[in-house]
């Protein structure tokens, strides 16, 4: 096998790195990333420097990179604001690590600040060799819907493009042929606000119908918070059942709707590289 | 005092004014290079992105946002409005003045074609965002960092507190409260204490000197006294798991808590 060799960035490198973060990340939901955008994210970014942009090339193909930045002012933390890896090599991530933070002490930096992707095991335990502590203040991802139908038919396609490539979701999906209408309660509340959508399970395919159809199996009523949760996995069906923040009618209905929204959640993670955040 | 503002969007020559006021609610923010680059020099700017908060010629509130595509998959894209910075100053706050500024944005994001809207949110403000606002929480992110030395530690610390009482009338408040901790780290120790500017100060005490009476001694790792000084809670509960050892006049030290609070 050829050796590792890490270097800074060069002119020219960033369609290649460009594609290996799409490719790296293609299993999450993120930003999607063009070579426009990655010049203006680091190279143009004030505290990021070509000399902080670290490159990881095998037989002359980049196979990872970490982006480090040297804040002017304030608490002169250095922020490791991007980084991406071949999957499972975890030496390309060990060398890229030590060097981000070789860099951040070469420069005078205080310390340095990192934050990895939730599901990547490797850099969750470089972190804990390299001696990162966890800060108690959480940050959290949020959303908020501005075109709901608009943005369900999106999510659905997405489920359907899933279960075209499994054949095991598709035959549960095709024995199921039913039309579920779902009232989603908006988050500020006013009489009759219910938003009324109809989920239709057809040829084992999902179709989006706006209102409620005159015939259906089943009528899922919940506000719309618990339902993109839902959507996204971060809450389960049967505990919003307890919570009584979900309603099925007619309840006997129940194991129905229980199979179809287990094939819900959106089979991807959210993941937003610390470069790419807006906020302070 | 009448209540009147209006909402706008971004004209040429508001860039000083929004700094200057990021800088005012968040400690320190940035400078004014960081914020072009951030925004007006984004490859999705737009001057209605950025929606601004106006009184009598002076912006008291700003919140912006980015048009970007979100990857749903490797075929479907949906388009997203990413959050940015956003705030209100301080003497104006509880007004409604922030709900009515993510009102007009979202009617920006929606004719601009957004689905939804993105953001990341530190956790303290989440909390606001969610029940406030009905935003939805889709996941928890963990930021992880790595002193290279005890001294880094404190000194990031103290620079975090510095840079919110570096704002108006918290600077009196610290003098009346006078503070003077101890704070003992394995292989090091550090006193802090009001300076001659009304900022805290931090020295690293290399011989334990008789004449120094702190009121507080913290006691922990670099990792234990970091975490603590995040929040109150994060302190009692390192407190109770005798991670960190607290000798002296505690309530000096809740009470420097509380006021950093109050700013947060």
């Amino acid at each position: 096998m050829t050796s590792l060799k890490i270097r800074t960035y060069r002119e020219g490198d960033e369609a290649e790195l460009t594609n290996l973060f799409n490719e790296y990340f293609k299993h999450f939901i993120h930003t999607s990333k063009t070579v426009d955008f990655w010049r203006w994210c680091y190279l143009k970014r004030p505290d990021v420097s070509p000399e902080g942009i670290f490159i990881a090339e095998r037989a002359n193909r980049i196979i990872g990179y970490a982006v480090v930045g040297i804040p002017k002012g304030g608490m002169h933390l250095a922020r490791l604001y991007d980084y991406c890896f071949l999957e499972g090599d975890k030496a390309t991530a060990l060398e890229l690590i030590g060097h981000c933070i070789s860099f951040a002490r070469k420069n005078k930096a205080l310390g340095i600040i990192f934050v990895p992707c939730k599901q990547d095991e490797i850099a969750l335990e470089l972190c804990r060799k390299f001696g990162f502590i966890s800060r108690p203040n959480k940050y959290y991802v949020l959303a908020h819907l501005i075109n709901d139908f608009k943005f369900y038919e999106k999510i659905f396609d997405v489920l359907n493009s899933q279960t075209e490539k499994l054949p095991s979701c598709r035959k549960i999906l095709e024995d199921l042929n039913s039309n579920l209408v779902i009232r989603l309660r908006p988050f500020q509340k006013t009489l009759n606000s219910y938003r009324s959508f109809t989920i239709q399970i057809q040829s084992g395919k999902f179709n989006l119908t706006s209102g409620e159809t005159e015939t259906f199996d089943a009528i899922v009523e919940c506000d719309t918070t618990t339902f993109v949760k839902l959507l996204f996995g971060t809450i389960r069906l049967t505990k919003a059942l307890i919570m009584r923040r979900i309603r099925i009618s007619p309840l006997w209905k129940l194991p129905l709707v229980f199979k179809i929204f287990s094939r819900l959640p959106v089979p991807y993670p959210v993941y937003i590289p610390y470069g790419e955040w807006l906020t302070h | 005092m009448t209540d009147k503002y209006k909402i706008r969007g971004y004209k040429d020559g508001d860039e000083e004014a929004i700094v200057n006021l990021l800088n005012t609610a968040f400690g320190y923010w940035g400078d004014l290079e960081t914020w072009k680059w951030r925004y007006k020099e984004n490859p999705g700017f737009e001057p209605e992105g950025i929606r601004i908060a106006e009184k009598n010629g002076e912006i008291i509130g700003c919140n912006h946002r980015l048009i970007r595509d979100i990857k749903l998959s490797d075929t479907v894209l949906a388009r997203a409005a990413i959050y940015g910075d956003g705030c209100v100053l301080h003497k104006y706050r509880e007004r409604g003045i922030f709900p009515k500024l993510i009102q007009t944005g979202l009617e920006y994001d929606r004719s601009s074609g957004a689905l939804m809207w993105l953001g990341v949110t530190r956790g303290d403000l989440a909390k606001m965002w969610i029940r406030k606002l009905g935003r939805i929480p889709l996941d928890e992110v963990t930021m992880m960092i790595k002193f290279f030395d005890p001294h880094s530690a404190v000194r990031s610390i103290v620079f975090t507190i510095n840079s919110f009482i570096i704002r108006d009338d918290l600077q009196e408040e610290l003098r009346k409260l006078d503070p003077k901790i101890l704070v003992r780290m394995p292989n090091a120790m550090f006193y802090i204490q009001v300076g001659g500017s009304g900022l805290l100060t931090v020295k690293e005490i290399r011989v334990i000197n008789r004449q120094i009476r702190p009121d507080v001694t913290l006691e922990g790792d670099v990792q234990s006294i970091t975490q603590a000084s995040e929040s109150a809670l994060a302190f009692l509960k390192l407190f109770l798991m005798r991670r960190i050892k607290v000798s002296g006049k505690i309530w000096r030290l809740l009470k420097l808590r509380s006021l950093l609070s109050k700013l947060l």
